[in-house]
């Protein structure tokens, strides 16, 4: 058989083996196995609720260069941003954050001390606030942390928080930067 | 220790190319399974140069495009989504011109011009070429500002470099996750054995299928029975294909090594793909619209896959079902525990020959079920491809009827489409059957819920549903063919019961060689 | 009459447990789940419903902003609006009780949306199935002897069979009226007792008419300064910031011996100008006012809610409701009378709480101001509650 001949052959042969393999239904899918697309990054910024945005967050602070990526797409798509505050003393708490397109607050709940309101105020919100909500990630060197809060209404939104809850702490940490997206 | 075969593509690109489907977008997933399944067409091909040069003619478009001023890529693949027809024309409504060339969207065409290069992009193109640059974008992210610093007032000459770049990206992408020489390996071990015993497609049988699973060769040795039965059916169609190629005086030319000595890949797609029909993955018919459910769509995945050679060979594929499907389990089982997996050795599989028959009769009443809406559909939006469909399912005296009428109607050609079906109108008024299967076709689409068919797409739409109904036909006649054969093989030598429990012992007794436990 | 208030769900019925106002324009209400930070995916419809100009309950019961919780999640829907509407109203008149059902309590249950234009009762969905879950649970509650209703929109008329629970309500006014009326407004005891005490006011009502004459001739020597012997208005003499001479008002507090509220022990609480020392919460079983017997109605007034209640008299003393849930302070006011503030005059004290610019903190001023538009002889004593 000549050569080309045979090479024509496996190329046939091997092109619809490597394609069946491909298209091939995985019995049993478990999340360990996903890829991770440019996509799914982009879109857990965006806040897309589709995403399974706790998982993928796990994943992303599990790795530098998947934060780097995640912290590059995000400054490019943020609606507006906080920057690391710079501490009065040691203490790095601060009360709130304001800037001209947010307003970052919390007051406590009068009953119960350990629960606090977090408002988020969006003077000027787009369109995605009013219909997916909003996004506050909260970025350090180490680490990406981030909360969807619900659908602007009357310039506002809310979360109801534990004070000891890590993400609650980030938002008033004045060594986290903070993004809206 | 018999060398296990290492399966050509890696876990991680079949996850990527599963997430390509997935991914999720602004609405539902990003990606349509089309063209998913198109660029893996490209991909297994090799046959991605050309889909290279296009796309970076794209990105030269969008980079030079005015309305981004800063990430334009990013906004207008990622955060405007332009990756359908409609919206990629409405991106480029305004003409663009720079120094290095200008840009303005056709009737049918997206012209472009640097320097004195032509290039022309459709907007169909857009959903293949978006997937590939996401490809790109996910094998190395940082190639997307690459791209915009390289093309931002390009000429041409920049233009093919950066085609060229891709290329080599792709390259060598797969050369990590697709390792040619297990499938070389497989294919000249099977043609080997294919030329001892002087077998060719037609000379095949369902014995030879299973004699060779029973001693498959020294190396490499094939455990499962679904992949001796892709890989024998594959390789004798290949070689057969190549043969009756060669044996045509037009077509020397035609796939012959280029200046490489590789082969044309542009024939490889063409070859597989595009002249059998065969071969392609359907799976996209479950998603949105849905057409079929991935149950019952799955019964039949192995006979779009061989086509014609499934007709040839049709115990085989009860087989690959029944007894392949009972192989999948024992090897789930053995991933778990030893105990598992010698508790399901004593089994028998859950499912018999008639099982099967009777899943792929119910898909195929699907389909038809399927049709009748899609039909529905068609006529309520005055399109007149719902004929075809209709045809398909009267009874014959009718079908007679309505072709004669329609031949008439065709001779007269200054018959516009609206007309046309003021026409069929009038006939079908005259045709009660033919009216009653629309009643019926019309209550079919209203309980029917699944995506796609909760209420009447625009006419916009319409092209998904032609696409899924060629693809009902196609499949709907590969099942009825098969089972004629089945029916055929029932009535000739014996009950289907008898040969399954003949099949049984066979299978048993293999099964517990492969997986049972080591004799002392 | 302690009322509880449930909503109907196709899951069961769900307490509404607690209300409180928040009444901060930057926070807008919540429902939350048992107290805990988890929140209803309700909690933006029932802003809405609270909201000035869209809903109702902040026009009727004055807060801006509200803290619901509720005892499971309901996160879609608005059949839950009448049951809300009524445990708001409850808790302004101080019924709202916690979801634990006792004997002798009411108990609500309610299915139904909330026209906010012309305050009509609309028709929801799966009547049939809430009633079923639901029924159950009114047995039980029968059985231990509360009074239980279950209110369904008028326009569900068909979708149920008509038996001792279930109410058709086309409006809410019409709702409201399946609230007990607050003269009954008493802490929780068996029926018996209730008559008892009843008999009891009544008899010493008879025996403060007689006295109360002696007193109308020789003026309310107890309530006036002694140092002060000119003939000022009264209620003048009653504000002036002395120290309290009269005796014969203490407040005493019945504390735990040991774990728990089974073996008690009394302690008096000082008095100083108008004003109880504070008490703390937590080993407080019982709370008595003592007053002499000229007094013939003592109205708790808090301070930082809507609550104004008649309180009961016992042996012991004018006994004061302790709070349920002790996780914050409580201030409130003590008025006493000599004469019985009508039902009508009561419930005009709740409104114009209720229609104070600044509903959450009621000064001494403003309820003096009002107390003295009524012409009548009073006494208001300060008291708080503290959490340790």
């Amino acid at each position: 058989m000549p050569d080309n001949q045979s090479q024509m052959q496996e190329q046939l042969f091997t092109a619809k083996t490597l394609y069946r393999e491909l298209h091939q239904q995985q019995l049993a899918q478990n999340n360990d196995g996903k890829f991770l697309l440019f996509n799914d990054l982009i879109q857990l910024v965006l806040g897309n609720p589709k995403v399974d945005a706790q998982q993928l967050m796990q994943h992303v602070n599990q790795s530098l260069v998947l934060r780097r990526q995640y912290m590059q797409l995000l400054q490019k798509v943020a609606f507006a941003s906080s920057p690391v505050q710079a501490a009065a003393s040691s203490a790095t708490e601060i009360s709130s954050r304001k800037t001209t397109e947010f307003e970052l607050l919390f007051k406590r709940d009068k009953q119960f001390s350990g629960q606090v309101y977090v408002i988020l105020k969006i003077p000027h919100p787009i369109e995605k606030h009013h219909n997916q909500g909003v996004r506050v990630n909260c970025c350090s060197e180490q680490l990406i942390s981030a909360i969807h809060f619900p659908s602007i209404v009357d310039g506002k939104t809310q979360l109801l928080m534990e004070e000891s809850d890590q993400r609650f702490i980030n938002m008033f940490d004045a060594e986290f930067a903070i993004y809206l997206s | 220790m018999t060398n296990i075969i290492n399966y050509g593509i890696s876990e991680t690109l079949k996850a990527l190319f599963a997430q390509l489907k997935d991914t999720p977008g602004l609405n539902g997933n990003k990606y349509h399974g089309k063209d998913v399944e198109q660029l893996s067409q490209y991909i297994v091909c090799r046959n991605y140069g050309s889909l290279c040069y296009e796309l970076s003619f794209l990105c030269w478009a969008v980079v030079n495009n005015p309305v981004y001023p800063s990430s334009p890529l990013l906004s207008f693949f990622w955060l405007e989504e332009n990756i359908q027809a409609k919206r990629f024309r409405h991106a480029f409504i305004q003409p663009i011109q720079t120094a290095a060339g200008k840009v303005f969207m056709g009737e049918d065409y997206l012209q472009l011009q640097i320097g004195k290069v032509e290039f022309a992009i459709s907007p169909t193109r857009i959903g293949v070429l978006a997937v590939m640059l996401e490809l790109v974008a996910s094998i190395e992210p940082a190639q997307l500002t690459k791209i915009e610093t390289l093309l931002l007032d390009a000429n041409a000459q920049t233009i093919k470099q950066l085609s060229s770049n891709l290329q080599k990206l792709i390259y060598s992408y797969l050369k990590e996750h697709i390792p040619e020489a297990s499938t070389q390996e497989r294919f000249r071990a099977i043609s080997g054995w294919l030329k001892q015993r002087n077998l060719s497609t037609d000379k095949l049988t369902d014995q030879d299928i299973l004699d060779f699973w029973l001693s498959p060769p020294e190396q490499p040795s094939y455990i499962k029975y679904s992949t001796v039965l892709d890989d024998l059916l594959d390789a004798i169609s290949a070689i057969e294909v190549v043969e009756n190629t060669l044996n045509a005086d037009y077509a020397l030319s035609l796939g012959n090594n280029n200046e490489q000595g590789e082969v044309n890949a542009d024939w490889v797609q063409n070859t597989v793909f595009e002249q059998t029909n065969n071969n392609a993955d359907l799976s996209w018919l479950c998603q949105s619209p849905k057409f079929l459910t991935l149950a019952q769509y799955l019964p039949m995945t192995a006979l779009i896959s061989h086509g014609k050679l499934a007709r040839q060979l049709p115990l085989s594929f009860l087989r690959l079902s029944i007894f392949g499907g009972w192989q999948s389990v024992l090897v789930q089982a053995k991933r778990k525990s030893p105990q598992g997996l010698a508790d399901k050795l004593q089994q028998c599989p859950n499912r018999q020959y008639q099982d099967y028959v009777a899943e792929l009769n119910d898909t195929e009443s699907q389909c038809k079920q399927v049709q009748q809406v899609i039909a529905h559909i068609f006529y309520s939006l005055n399109n007149p491809l719902f004929i075809g469909i209709m045809l398909k399912q009267m009874p014959t005296d009718l079908q007679q009827t309505l072709k004669i009428w329609m031949r008439e109607q065709i001779a007269n050609t200054t018959e516009s489409e609206a007309n046309l079906f003021l026409h069929v109108q009038q006939w079908l008024s005259q045709h009660p059957k033919a009216l009653f299967w629309l009643t019926e076709a019309a209550n079919l689409f209203k309980n029917n819920n699944k995506a796609g068919f909760k209420k009447l797409p625009s006419v916009a739409e319409l092209d998904i549903y032609q696409d899924g109904s060629e693809a009902l036909d196609h499949c709907q006649e590969l099942v009825a063919r098969y089972l004629l054969l089945i029916k055929k093989l029932n009535h000739e030598n014996a009950q289907l019961a008898e040969i399954y429990r003949s099949d049984l012992c066979i299978f048993s007794n293999r099964f517990k060689q492969i997986y049972g436990a080591p004799h002392a | 009459m302690t009322t509880h208030i449930f909503i109907a769900t196709t899951q069961g019925l769900v307490a509404i447990q607690k209300i409180t106002p928040i009444d901060d324009e930057d926070i807008s209400s919540v429902v939350s789940v048992n107290g805990t930070s988890t929140t209803a995916n309700i909690s933006s419809s029932y802003h809405n419903f609270v909201k000035k100009g869209v809903g109702i309950i902040q026009q009727m019961f004055g807060a801006c902003s509200y803290r619901v919780d509720i005892s499971a999640r309901i996160d879609q829907g608005n059949s839950w609006q009448v049951a809300m509407y009524l445990a708001h109203l409850a808790q302004s008149k101080g019924l709202l009780g916690n979801g634990e059902v006792n004997s002798g309590d009411t108990v609500i249950c309610a299915t139904g949306e909330v026209n906010t234009s012309n305050h009509q009762i609309l028709a929801v969905a799966e009547v049939p199935l809430k009633f079923k879950l639901a029924q159950p649970q009114l047995e039980e509650w029968t059985a231990l002897g509360a009074k239980v209703q279950f209110l369904v929109p008028q326009a569900n008329q068909s979708d149920v069979k008509q038996n001792n629970y279930i109410q058709l309500v086309s409006n809410l006014e019409q709702a409201a009226a399946a609230l007990p009326s607050s003269t009954q407004n008493q802490s929780s005891a068996s029926v018996k007792n209730k008559k008892l005490v009843s008999t009891y006011s009544r008899y010493i009502t008879s025996i403060a008419i007689l006295i109360l004459a002696a007193i109308v001739f020789w003026g309310l020597v107890k309530f006036t300064a002694p140092d002060n012997s000119s003939h000022q208005p009264l209620a003048k003499k009653i504000n002036s910031p002395k120290v309290e001479s009269d005796q014969k008002t203490q407040l005493v507090a019945m504390l735990k011996q040991g774990k728990t509220c089974a073996q008690t022990f009394s302690q008096d609480i000082v008095l100083t100008n108008k004003v109880f020392e504070d008490l703390a919460l937590n080993q407080l079983c019982e709370l008595y006012l003592q007053t002499n017997e000229s007094i013939l109605q003592l109205l708790l007034v808090a301070q930082d809610a809507f609550t104004v209640i008649p309180l009961t008299q016992s042996p012991q003393g004018w006994q004061i409701p302790l709070p349920k849930n002790r996780l914050s302070d409580r201030s409130y006011f003590l008025v006493a009378h000599v004469q019985t503030l009508s039902e009508e005059k009561i419930e005009q004290l709740r409104l114009y709480r209720e229609t104070m610019p600044k509903t959450k903190m009621l000064t001494e001023s403003a309820l003096t101001n009002w107390l003295q538009q009524q012409s009548l002889d009073f006494a208001i004593y300060a008291h708080k509650l503290v959490v340790e």
